[in-house]
């Protein structure tokens, strides 16, 4: 089959937005948000997006559990564990992805917490740029430095080749809410996104420039969908986090492989590809423990995570005052990637529009 | 000593145009025939009045260079539609050269973290004289560690890792500037300027972000 004839997990969607139909111009108005990069896909399956990516079955969306009780502290453990269990089968190293970041430091400190740091010493190497010591300086002078194998985050593409296992922070941001909120914070309308749903997000989307029927379309297609699938999205910010939970959840999983440059099969990504909060108890905790996420502040985001790192770190500036920044910028400029992984997880490198166009789309009005 | 650069036209002797990178200047005339780039110190500009009250981009100067830079003005007849052409096709190749410049120097001038630039050279050394399979390392090695308490199998650790990160960048910028540099030197207008930067920016950007 031609290449661009395969149905694809992940797309760079530029070439699609268009303002030919009414349906297309509604769905690339959200585009003016997000980086064409980023395809988005309804993990809950209701919403059938203009053009056909096809959802990669271990990311549907779970059902929720209301009854779930584990605390944050516990998945985190018990992720760690597994990763370790992995690794201890496979006795391959981990590459942790680490910038510093709450996400990726979190994911550390899991690790220092289920496992003495002279074993874990032998087993993690910690994949970084220099970035990585600045932004967080403390947990690389205390506790990298002194014991840890480092390589350089420049080498990333050589990483893919079977020889570690691959541990980002990646969805972490997903299931606290959305970084979002830095801007949101910015231009003044931080108190309202925590008000009972209303038509906040319309504005906010057209103050950033989206036609203010499509952002209307978009509130509506998002409302009525998480109803139907038995989310209730009692705040704006509840709908933050459910568009990137929901929505952008599979594609930032794929962009990091997409920086291998080549063919990773299915196989590898299930067993040498570990997102750190990619798991039935993480998401099921954000989808039940709403109030855990942000309290009043900007800098109070993600604070379930700083209080298990101050745990570990005692590092009060850090819980209190360290804010989400995108941490991994730098470590993916200048570098061409492909155009998408097809669900072959072949790289795809050409896009038949025709092919993937889905004529009874959800926005078609 | 700081430099001004300028882009001499060699046929007329004519200044085209001024710019203060010297890898802007010495791309530029690989697109721009018979040119060359004129290093200038910039105390000509702080000492010299002459200098000092010039448009490089606008006036028509001539330059001649035989005991040092000397300006004067361009005879009229010297300024033809071919000669305007150039200067028009130079300052706008300029301008996207350093906008890619800039944001190329962005995460080199992130990564500094000593003021010799030439310590890579050094680290490279030493990271050849050791041998850390058989715990063996060199003087400088030891002597990092000694002064940072660290071990010396970390010494050589970070070592490494600061040679690596700023070689393997410094190349992955040096081919982003060679790719655009040399499609932004053979750009025939400015849609294809805008076009080439546009692709930049998608290269290095747009697909860095997640």
């Amino acid at each position: 089959m031609q290449d661009s004839k395969k149905i694809p997990y992940q797309l760079n969607v530029e070439s699609l937005l268009s303002r030919d139909t009414a349906d297309l111009k509604h769905w690339s108005e959200i585009y003016k948000i997000l980086v064409p990069n980023k395809n988005l896909i309804d993990r809950t399956g209701t919403l059938k997006m203009p053009y056909n990516i096809k959802l990669y079955s271990p990311f549907s969306m779970p059902k929720i559990d209301i009854g779930f009780k584990k605390n944050f502290k516990e998945i985190c453990l018990d992720r760690a564990r597994e990763i370790l269990k992995k690794q201890e089968e496979i006795k391959k190293p981990i590459y942790l992805f680490y910038s510093g970041g709450i996400d990726s430091t979190l994911v550390l400190v899991s690790l220092l917490m289920v496992e003495d740091i002279t074993v874990l010493r032998e087993k993690v190497f910690i994949v970084m740029t220099q970035e990585s010591i600045a932004e967080y300086f403390l947990m690389y002078h205390k506790v990298i430095r002194p014991n840890f194998k480092i390589l350089s985050a420049d080498r990333i593409t050589e990483l893919f080749d079977s020889s570690g296992i691959i541990l980002t922070g990646s969805q972490g941001d997903k299931i606290f809410g959305t970084d979002r909120i830095s801007e949101i914070y910015r231009i003044g309308m931080f108190d309202q996104a925590f008000d009972p749903l209303n038509d906040f997000i319309i504005k906010y989307w057209v103050s950033k420039g989206i036609e203010e029927r499509s952002a209307e379309v978009w509130f509506e297609l998002i409302k009525n969908q998480s109803s139907d699938f038995g989310i209730s999205l009692e705040t704006n910010f509840d709908l933050l986090w459910w568009f990137n939970f929901n929505f952008e959840w599979q594609s930032e999983y794929f962009l990091f492989s997409l920086r291998s440059n080549n063919k990773l099969t299915e196989e590898y990504h299930k067993n040498f590809i570990f997102a750190f909060f990619d798991s039935a108890d993480f998401q099921q905790w954000s989808m039940v423990n709403r109030s855990q996420r942000i309290k009043k502040t900007w800098n109070s985001y993600k604070f379930p995570a700083k209080d298990i790192i101050f745990e570990y770190t005692g590092d009060t500036d850090y819980r209190d005052y360290k804010i989400k920044i995108v941490s991994a910028g730098r470590l993916f400029q200048n570098k061409t990637i492909p155009l998408g992984i097809d669900t072959d997880f072949n790289l795809i490198t050409d896009i038949d529009k025709t092919f993937l166009y889905q004529h009874d789309n959800s926005f078609v009005q | 000593m700081n430099f001004r650069f300028l882009i001499l036209d060699l046929e007329i002797e004519a200044v085209v145009c001024i710019t203060d990178s010297a890898a802007c200047a010495n791309s530029l005339i690989t697109g721009l025939l018979n040119t060359k780039s004129v290093p200038v110190p910039t105390y000509y500009w702080n000492r010299f009045p002459d200098w000092k009250d010039k448009n490089f981009d606008v006036d028509f100067i001539k330059l001649t260079d035989d005991t040092g830079p000397e300006i004067s003005n361009l005879d009229r007849n010297l300024i033809t539609g071919e000669f305007l052409s150039k200067r028009k096709k130079a300052i706008s190749r300029r301008n996207v050269l350093m906008t890619v410049e800039r944001y190329l120097e962005i995460p080199l001038l992130n990564s500094v973290d000593y003021f010799d630039n030439s310590i890579n050279f050094y680290i490279k050394s030493e990271l050849d004289g050791s041998s850390p399979e058989q715990s063996k390392y060199s003087a400088g090695i030891i002597e990092y560690a000694d002064m940072l308490s660290i071990a010396p199998d970390q010494a050589f650790n970070e070592l490494k890792f600061l040679f690596e990160t700023q070689s393997r960048l410094k190349i992955k910028n040096l081919a982003v500037y060679k790719k655009y540099s040399e499609r932004i030197n053979q750009s025939k207008d400015q849609s294809e300027l805008d076009q080439f930067l546009k692709d930049f920016y998608k290269d290095c950007f747009l697909n860095a972000r997640f």
